[in-house]
This record gives C-alpha cells, structure tokens and sequence, in this order.
C-alpha cells in the first residue's frame, strides 16, 4: 500500500533540532511492539512480520520526509495500521464500526474482580473483541503512545478514544474473567 | 472539567500517568474514591500490559527485516543509478541532437544566415558602435595587419574595388569563425564595406556576384579563391553592378588562367 504522509502526519512534519534517526536503531526501539500490534489486530504471525516489514520499508523510502524525528513512532504505528486496515479490507475480514459503539457514553465499571492474565488468555480475549475496541487497547496496554499519540494513530477524536480504552478495558476484563474462571462441569 | 471527563482521562493515562492533565491529577489527589477507581484500573492494566509484553516476537524476524530493507535499498539505488545513467544518456543525446540543429541554425553556409549576420556587422561599423582596428588608405598596409592578426584577407580582389580608397579594416567573427571588414570610400560621402571570410564548403564556387537589397542597403555576395565576400553599401544596386562588371571579368580571367 502506498502511505502518503497526509494531515495526521503534516502536523508532525516540523523543524526540528532532533537528530536524524538511524534505520537499525529504530527497528531496534520498535519492531517488537510494532509487531504486537500487527499481531494482535491481525492474528497471524506471518502476517504482522510482513505488516511489520512493510511499515520499515515505507520508512526507509519515506521517512526522510517527517523531520521530526520524535514524531517516529507514531508515524510507524499510523503507517502498520493503516497497512492492517487495507489487508483487512481486501480480506473482508475488517470488522466495520457500528454506530451504536461511536456514540454510546463512556460507561466506568465498578468490577474489581480481578482476571488473571497471560500473554495466551489476552491474545484471546482481544480475539473476541471487536476491532474498533482492539486497536486502541492493543496501542495502550503497549504503553508506547499516550492517548493523544493514539487518537492521532488511529484518526480518532481524542474523546472518542478515551471512551473507546474505557469501555473496552470493561470488555476486556469481562471477557479474562470469563476466559480464566474454573471449569464447572 | 466534568468528573466524567476527568475519570476518563485518568483511566486513559493509568500506565502513563504524567499524560494527564494537570487538573486531572489535582482532582486525584483530592478525591480518595477517585483515587481508590484509578489504582484498581491500574492493577489490571498493568497486568495486561505485562500479558502484552509477554507475546512472542518471532526469533530473527528483526535480522530478515533489515536484511529487507538493505536488499530494497540497494535495488533502489541500483534504479536509482541506472535511472541517473538513462537521464544522462538521454540529456546528452537531446544535447547533440539540439546542437546538431543549433548548428543547423547557425550554419555559416546558409546565405541567408550569413548575409544577415555579415550585415548586422557592417552596420554596428557603420552606425559608429564598433570601431575598426585599423585605419589606412592603403589597401595594402590594411591586408598586412589582418594577415598578423589571423583574419581572413581577400585574395584575388577586383581591381575595380582596389581603386577604391580604403579607409580602415577589422578583423570580427561570424559563426564562430574568423571574418573581415574592409570598409572602402566608394565616392566621396558614400561607403562600402567588404566583409570576407575563409570558405571550405564543397561545392560549385559562385563567382558572380548575387545582388540583393536588405531594408536602405544593397548588398553583393560572392564566392571566389576559398573565401566568401560580402560588399554592403547603401550606394544604389547599379552602382554596385558597375563595380563588379569589371571586377567579373577579372574573377573569369584569373580562373581561365588557372
């Protein structure tokens, strides 16, 4: 896919006294992550590596473009998910965002059961939730982005997102809860 | 700020706290419920980013990335110099072809061309804007120095035209090649200025001379002995022809003799 450095980025792109970063070191700081995300939004391990790939590729052509260097990451995680969105679209496996959820209040959850949680029960519990949900969870519990950072990320207002982590923090918990509660036969 | 707002924001920052706002973190000070809210959502935030930490990231998956990009990067600067080279390549082609033509353009056998840039010579002479290098009434002493100077000098000259008081001479370019002027009295108050210069081309030499007429001048061009001449005056067309009658005649002879 072709990225195009448009007004989510634009607003990144500025003078800067950063210094100009290096290739190596930022796969480095942030492959890892970046193919969390990948993995977790896309569910196939081949599939972030190439999302991921993709993503260093559009930077090593296009990176030189924002001159603020601590814009980076952001600028990589905007660049993988819209990478994931297009694949996800192609493979009509895009979870379309339903209206009900946009415009739903936030909702605080009063639950202090607390689910235990590994990294096999959380790929699961993101499993069942839905994309619109998963994405901004994944980048927060990530702990790379604020949820500014984040609502630029995924082109969302940034009240939208905060209402997003809230209720799907709620989602989640419910659905750990369910996965790690003893069997009852 | 709305509590609502401000638990959201709180609840959006628990693994980065210093993203909340100030009032968000002043009210959290103040609000021991609030406080209470936030550290069990942080508890299990923080669980779950622990969780998340633990997702295997394939082993060497970092090592064929930049392997990737290195391959991609010098399969661009490899397009990226062959591209230059194509550039160069077709630039230089469009170069010769366009000075080809500018040649064309430029072409002192072109008569036209020529004739066009002899005259506007002559007139800068003329008009006083170029000076002549020499000044001498004979013809002689005028040859001489054009000769030192390099500048073509006319060879087999009408005698008709070498009864006309010389006044001076000046050595020019034309198309790039060496030229020049000798400027003749042809009767008191009235000029003539004789441009000449070498002649290589091969082809059949036009010893008569061709008269034509450009704005106030008239103009006689002819080739002989190698060089091509050009007398330009604003002395009428017949006077003119009655100067090269003789001159003709002399040009035929030299050549039977020859």
């Amino acid at each position: 896919m072709e990225f195009s450095i448009d007004q989510a980025q634009s607003a990144s792109i500025s003078a800067s006294s950063m210094p100009p970063l290096d290739f190596d070191q930022l796969v480095h700081s942030h492959y890892a992550s970046l193919y969390r995300f990948a993995f977790s939004m896309c569910r196939s391990e081949q599939l972030a590596q190439d999302l991921v790939q993709q993503t260093f590729l559009s930077w090593a052509r296009k990176g030189h473009q924002l001159k603020d260097s601590a814009k980076a990451k952001t600028w990589l995680f905007t660049v993988i998910y819209r990478e994931w969105l297009a694949v996800a679209k192609k493979e009509s496996r895009y979870e379309q965002l339903s209206d009900d959820l946009e415009h739903e209040e936030t909702a605080f959850d009063e639950d202090h059961d607390m689910p235990a949680v590994d990294a096999n029960a959380l790929h699961l519990a993101l499993n069942e939730l839905d994309a619109t949900f998963r994405a901004p969870l994944v980048l927060f519990y990530l702990k790379e982005l604020s949820y500014k950072e984040i609502a630029t990320t995924l082109d969302v207002p940034v009240g939208t997102i905060m209402s997003r982590l809230s209720r799907g923090k709620n989602l989640l918990r419910k659905i750990l809860l369910k996965l790690t509660e003893p069997y009852d036969a | 700020m709305k509590p609502d707002d401000i638990k959201a924001q709180l609840d959006a920052s628990t693994l980065r706290p210093q993203d909340a706002t100030e009032a968000a973190r002043a009210r959290l000070e103040q609000d021991g419920s609030l406080r209470s809210w936030v550290e069990d959502r942080q508890k299990f935030d923080e669980k779950v980013a622990d969780a998340m930490a633990g997702i295997p990231v394939p082993a060497g998956a970092q090592a064929m990335l930049l392997k990737a990009v290195a391959e991609e990067r010098h399969k661009h600067k490899v397009r990226r110099t062959a591209l230059f080279m194509g550039g160069a390549i077709a630039v230089s082609t469009l170069m010769v072809v366009l000075g080809f033509f500018l040649l064309q353009s430029n072409d002192a056998t072109k008569p036209g061309h020529w004739e066009s840039q002899a005259l506007a010579m002559v007139k800068q002479i003329d008009h006083g804007q170029m000076r002549l290098d020499h000044f001498s009434g004979d013809i002689q002493l005028l040859k001489d120095q054009l000769s030192q100077a390099g500048a073509p000098v006319p060879g087999l000259l009408p005698e008709s035209v070498k009864a006309l008081r010389s006044l001076g001479c000046k050595t020019i370019t034309l198309a790039g090649l060496p030229a020049s002027v000798i400027c003749f009295e042809l009767r008191p108050g009235m000029e003539a200025h004789l441009v000449i210069q070498e002649y290589t081309e091969v082809e059949q030499v036009d010893t008569k001379p061709a008269y034509r007429q450009s704005n106030n001048w008239n103009l006689a061009e002819w080739k002989a002995d190698g060089r091509r001449y050009l007398l330009a005056s604003r002395a009428s067309t017949e006077e003119l022809r009655q100067l090269f009658a003789l001159a003709q005649r002399q040009v035929n002879n030299a050549i039977a003799l020859v």
